[in-house]
């Protein structure tokens, strides 16, 4: 009687399900219709709105997880990062203006853009494949076009470059940052030495000059990228330090491995390098 | 009770999309649609797309019909096999995240897959318990 009673409620649980195509055009109808819609333009103030209670979910969740022992840092090592930011920014500082002095000196000029905005924004959200181990590709900020953020503005935190914005929404900004591997720009070395920073996973500093000498330790400054408009990663913002370099005879180019200082896993906060004239 | 679960995972799939790129919506669907065999499923992922659409800054949709057609594809599957197999579910699982991952432009694709379709088994092994355990109990 058991068995048999078993065999029914499988077979009633196993039963096959018909006529389910009306209801998937019906979704597929929709999707289509509210993707029209959204690429046209005329779904932005509902995803305005919509996205207000999505950040807010996604934000909370990004805090909770933030706190989990395994993530936050020990207090120390944070503040000693934080310190060590600091130091980093004032030589950064230090060597914009040993160099501003040099031009104007030279030349009563300086090309170094002459005021800053920059804009507050919290983060809300860091995808990454192992969250609090992996480091994030992206970050997602609570603010966007409400706020004036464009697409290619930098974004740091002190001194150090985070990255760029590559998306934005009325409320919400994505980040990618500098060790995405769609990362790429012209950085120079402490001592001047041009070359290109790639994401990669790692960071790196490539296509320079087998003449040129590169060392570890020296610090790695962005060159300068900042179009018409004002928008771009500004000159002198703090990359990394390179930690190994290789160098092989045969080659045409040498290439650096950087680490950033930036922690990107328990970064909460980052500041939108707004326009500069 | 498995809807109780498959809200839980629901929820679960939301709150976690802010912080990791593991696309545990593709789990979540591939259960939901092995499991149940309803049409809500197909809703359940316009829904989920239209979340991820909304956190992630893609156009509106643009995920909810790739997850639609990812339903639409399982259940026409469910017709030809046996789907309610810890088989199906990981493999279904597993291509279902690697072509998400490719289409979205994320890394360590197959890694991620295989943890998400992992994962899938386990919560699909949970639900699969709970339902055979709940139909056991003598209805005499």
């Amino acid at each position: 009687m058991l068995k048999q009673v078993q065999h029914d409620n499988e077979e009633t649980f196993m039963k096959r399900k018909t006529g389910f195509l009306p209801a998937f055009f019906v979704v597929v109808f929709l999707g289509i219709l509210i993707l029209t819609l959204s690429l046209f333009g005329n779904l932005k103030p509902l995803s305005s709105f919509l996205e207000k209670g999505t950040s807010i979910i996604q934000s909370a969740t990004f805090r909770i997880f933030q706190k989990l022992s395994f993530v936050s840092q020990d207090l120390k090592v944070k503040e000693l990062g934080e310190e060590n930011l600091n130091l980093l920014s004032k030589i950064a500082d230090y060597e914009r203006i040993k160099k501003e002095n040099s031009a104007l000196s030279d030349q009563f000029q300086t090309s170094y853009p002459s005021s800053v905005q920059l804009l507050k924004a919290d983060i809300i959200g860091a995808s990454s494949f192992i969250p609090g181990v992996s480091i994030p590709n992206k970050l997602f900020i609570n603010k966007g076009l409400k706020d004036n953020l464009k697409i290619g503005m930098a974004v740091v935190i002190k001194n150090n470059l985070v990255g760029t914005v590559s998306k934005t929404s009325a409320n919400l900004s994505e980040v990618e940052t500098v060790n995405s591997p769609k990362f790429s720009f012209t950085a120079k070395t402490q001592n001047g030495v041009i070359g290109i920073i790639k994401g990669e996973g790692n960071l790196t500093l490539s296509n320079v000059l087998l003449s040129e000498k590169i060392s570890s330790g020296e610090l790695v400054l962005s060159k300068g990228n900042i179009d018409s408009s004002g928008i771009g990663i500004p000159p002198d913002l703090v990359i990394g330090k390179i930690i190994s370099v290789e160098k092989k005879p045969s080659d045409l180019f040498q290439r650096a491995s950087i680490e950033s200082f930036v922690n990107f896993v328990n970064l909460s906060t980052v500041f939108v390098y707004m326009q500069t004239k | 009770m498995s809807a109780i679960l498959v809200i839980l995972f629901t929820l679960f799939t939301i709150a976690v999309s802010a912080i990791t790129t593991i696309p545990f919506s593709i789990g979540l669907l591939v259960i939901a649609s092995v499991l149940f065999k309803k049409s809500w499923v197909f809703f359940l992922a316009l829904g989920l797309g239209l979340f991820l659409d909304l956190t992630m800054i893609r156009p509106l949709g643009y995920t909810g019909l790739v997850l639609t057609i990812f339903a639409f594809i399982l259940f026409l599957y469910e017709r030809k096999f046996e789907t309610q197999t810890v088989a199906f579910v990981f493999i279904s699982t597993f291509f279902g995240s690697v072509f998400y991952l490719w289409l979205f432009g994320y890394q360590m694709v197959f890694l991620q897959a295989f943890i998400n379709a992992l994962s899938a088994i386990l919560f699909f092994k949970i639900v699969i318990s709970k339902l055979k355990s709940q139909n056991s109990k003598p209805n005499l």
